[in-house]
């Protein structure tokens, strides 16, 4: 039986070490330059920016939703917009910048509808990317949960390395212009997406509606009220926001967003503005449902410098 | 909880050190264990089954105790008559769950068919996961009660350890009382080569299920379920993958279970012999679930006569085994008519009494197959892959036409499907699996083939690492739904 033991854990820790040593070690060669290494300048800015600030907090509604500049024009206030991807899960997003947040700062989280269903708040493959192959400081941001979660995709990702063929993050879109251009170049100092500004929309097919029941992941909407519970602590000002979402996919998940609100209502938490003044017209959307075009997003900047000129 | 999932990842190692170090006191203490993990494990699947599990385990063993208590008596009527009733109870139980839907459309069906309509609701009912083989355990342990063949459990705990052993519990292999119950009353020791062999046949296994089966349903599912617009080659293609995909399903759970019990100190019976290397079906039906078709053997075939009889009865035996065979598969025509044609293509070897004339292995004394021998495995194959068109399909109907499709011009095109990478991995587990024909799996004795230590650690992290990359998706296994 030891003899067994023993060589089950060598064999175990060979294997483990072999799957590190891809993760760390070997280079993600497919996503050099991509659209991911932004984060470093989002966090670049993060850090540079002296109190007050304005912090948006989301996934990629935000990076294709905000006109940053014309936010800090007016409210005279220094913006950095950190939502990249929906992938990296609410958890980690408000982990990575949770520490850089003091006296007078205002944050404004902004979740897709998905991060408070099943467990997308602790990330996706994408974060495995990010964290491995982009910024490895960035491990430092997350918890036992996001380990225990991610595991099996960090085996994957890991051992996808041997075969170049099968490393893919981020989905190509079919490879249009826009997505053979979209890299670390595509952002402006603010965080934001400018890339898109002077591309014609998408067809995007609306959310379907689900037969299922949805059922809203208590935890995500937890984890949103203890930071918004320790920011407010340090002096800083936390607004929670709706995504901004197609019109036709809004109806469609009518009911999931009412369960959503009602889940946030039942920790004391409510969207400051409300989710219908963020559902705009198909029209308005770039190439997701949720990504904003140029007018749409200079729309939905309008609408939060009208919300934030109330508050001070 | 499936054998290819997280959940079971971390379910095993746990279970194995407790079971060792510390629930080895004492062998009922150990038994008692098994019995708690094995409904732990049932019940991760579906917790409202496991009181009808229960129950029929406690039914068919007090059934034992009053079988030999008649038979001391010497009330063998009685003691037939407590036999039969949980036969009756246990079929009964099965057929609720599994046949009522199936009987109560056929039965419309059949008034329709003569102009008289008739109007019986079907019930919505839930199919409890592998009640055909733990229900099929239970009966051949209170029929060998009955024989005499074996001693009813005195010990409550060893019987329902023996039913619930959680590695075969949903999915076989179909254990006999004579060959799994006795070691429930037996100490048993950790056995180093058992426990290193065991884990290796459970990689083969994953092997064979995540990178093959797993594989091969994306497949055969996307052509099955459109079969009508696809090319005669792509529909051969599929027809064939379908082959591998039931065969890494079924034999990479059966390895998978047969290798975690021998990390407990069981011995499971064989379930797969490498059955595409047979030379004609009887040999096939030699070689493929194996404990199914001995089961059937045992239990129906004999008894009623076997081949003892004339050629008549003989091969009236031979279709009834089939039939119930096909029946066991499933509440659905296909597989009657699976079973059927596979009755038929058997025939003609009874008649010629050519049934046995493949009891060895293939190719014993050389490295390859003569001429002679690769296009009777290859006609085998051919016939076995038709009969899998009925098992696969939808619909009775739905199988003629598939086959109707092949014969078309479009059989000469290239299949619409990439299956290049597939392709290499089937080819690797058929020549795998031919040099270790002789042996219990594809990784036995591999010390034969690789001397020293590391590069078998290199071997077993090459292909941890083709199904963590390549593995196909999958929640469940063919056969659960037997």
């Amino acid at each position: 039986m030891r003899q067994f033991l023993i060589e089950t854990v060598l064999f175990a820790i060979l294997l483990t070490v072999f799957v590190a040593v891809l993760l760390w070690f070997v280079p993600n060669n497919k996503i050099k330059n991509n659209s991911l290494f932004s984060s470093i300048d989002k966090h670049h800015r993060l850090d540079s920016l002296a109190s007050p600030k304005i912090v948006f907090v989301g996934g990629s509604n935000l990076a294709f939703g905000l006109n940053s500049q014309l936010i800090e024009d007016s409210l005279k206030l220094p913006v950095v917009n950190m939502g990249l991807h929906a992938g990296f899960g609410l958890k980690y997003m408000l982990s990575e910048v949770g520490s850089s947040i003091n006296k007078g700062d205002i944050v404004i989280v902004t979740p897709e509808y998905q991060q408070f269903l099943d467990n997308i708040y602790l990330g996706e493959k994408v974060l495995i990317a990010l964290l491995f192959d982009v910024d490895k400081h960035n491990l430092s941001f997350l918890s036992f949960s996001h380990f225990v979660k991610l595991f099996p995709q960090m085996t994957k990702y890991g051992v996808s390395k041997l075969f170049y063929k099968k490393l893919d993050v981020m989905d190509d879109g079919g490879g249009n212009e826009f997505v053979r251009n979209f890299n670390r170049n595509a952002f402006n100092k603010y965080g934001d997406i400018v890339l898109h500004w002077n591309y014609p929309n998408e067809l995007i097919n609306p959310i379907a509606q689900s037969d299922k029941e949805v059922k809203v992941n208590l935890k995500s909407v937890e984890i949103l009220a203890k930071f918004k519970t320790d920011m407010e602590s340090r002096g800083a000002r936390v607004f929670i926001m709706p995504p901004s979402l197609q019109n036709s996919s809004y109806k469609n998940l009518a009911s999931t967003v009412s369960k959503i609100e009602d889940s946030l209502h039942s920790h004391n938490l409510y969207f400051s503005i409300k989710t219908s003044e963020f559902a705009y017209p198909d029209s308005l959307f770039f190439n997701t449902v949720y990504h904003l075009n140029k007018e749409g997003l200079d729309m939905r900047s309008g609408k939060i410098i009208e919300f934030l000129k109330d508050k001070f | 909880m499936l054998f290819n999932s997280i959940e079971f990842a971390v379910f095993l190692p746990i279970v194995f050190l407790l079971y060792w170090f510390v629930f080895n006191v004492n062998i009922r203490i150990q038994n008692l264990f098994i019995v708690v993990v094995s409904y732990i494990f049932y019940g991760w699947w579906d917790s409202r089954f496991l009181l009808l599990m229960g129950a029929t385990t406690l039914f068919s063993w007090l059934s034992g105790i009053f079988i030999e208590k008649f038979h001391i008596n010497n009330n063998k009527k009685v003691a037939g008559i407590v036999s039969l009733s949980n036969i009756i109870l246990n079929l009964g139980i099965l057929g609720c769950f599994k046949y009522y839907n199936f009987f109560v459309e056929s039965f419309v069906d059949a008034f329709v068919l003569f102009g008289r309509p008739l109007e019986i609701n079907t019930l919505k009912i839930i199919l409890p996961v592998g009640i055909s083989f733990y229900t099929f355990q239970a009966l051949s342990y209170s029929i060998d009660v009955y024989r005499r063949k074996i001693e009813p459990a005195k010990d409550v705990v060893s019987f329902f350890a023996y039913v619930s052993f959680f590695p075969q519990l949903v999915a076989g292999p179909i254990e006999r009382a004579t060959n799994l119950l006795p070691q429930f009353y037996k100490a048993r020791k950790f056995d180093y080569t058992e426990s290193v062999d065991g884990l290796r046949q459970i990689l083969w296994g994953l092997f064979k299920k995540i990178i093959i089966a797993d594989n091969c349903a994306v497949i055969v599912n996307s052509v099955f379920d459109n079969y009508q617009n696809e090319s005669a080659s792509t529909l051969l293609l599929a027809a064939i993958f379908f082959s591998f995909q039931i065969y890494g399903d079924f034999s990479g759970y059966s390895d998978i279970a047969i290798g975690t019990a021998r990390l407990f100190g069981f011995q499971l019976m064989r379930n797969f012999n490498y059955p595409y290397f047979s030379r004609d079906i009887a040999e096939f039906w030699r070689r493929w679930h194996i404990s199914l078709t001995t089961w059937f053997r045992d239990y129906i075939y004999f008894p009623l006569g076997g081949s003892r009889g004339t050629m008549y009865k003989t091969i009236r035996n031979t279709f009834v085994i089939f039939l119930v065979s096909g029946f066991w598969h499933g509440a659905n025509w296909t597989f009657v008519v699976w079973g059927l044609f596979h009755a038929i293509l058997f025939i003609p070897l009874l008649i010629g009494k050519k049934n046995r004339q493949h009891t060895n292995i293939v190719a014993e004394e050389t490295v390859l197959p003569g001429v002679k021998e690769l296009a009777q495995i290859l006609f085998t194959f051919i016939l076995v892959s038709i009969g899998w068109i009925f098992f696969r399909s939808g619909s009775v109907s739905a199988a003629f036409e598939y086959i109707s499709l092949l014969f078309d011009r479009s059989l000469f095109t290239i299949p619409t499907l990439n299956v290049t990478t597939l392709s290499v991995f089937i080819f690797m587990l058929i020549a795998i699996e031919w040099i270790q024909r002789r042996s219990l799996h594809g990784l036995f004795q591999i010390e034969s083939f690789l001397k020293y230590r590391l590069g078998r650690w290199i071997v077993y992290i090459l292909l941890i690492t083709l199904i963590i990359q390549f593995g196909g998706k999958s929640d469940t296994f063919i056969y659960f739904q037997f």
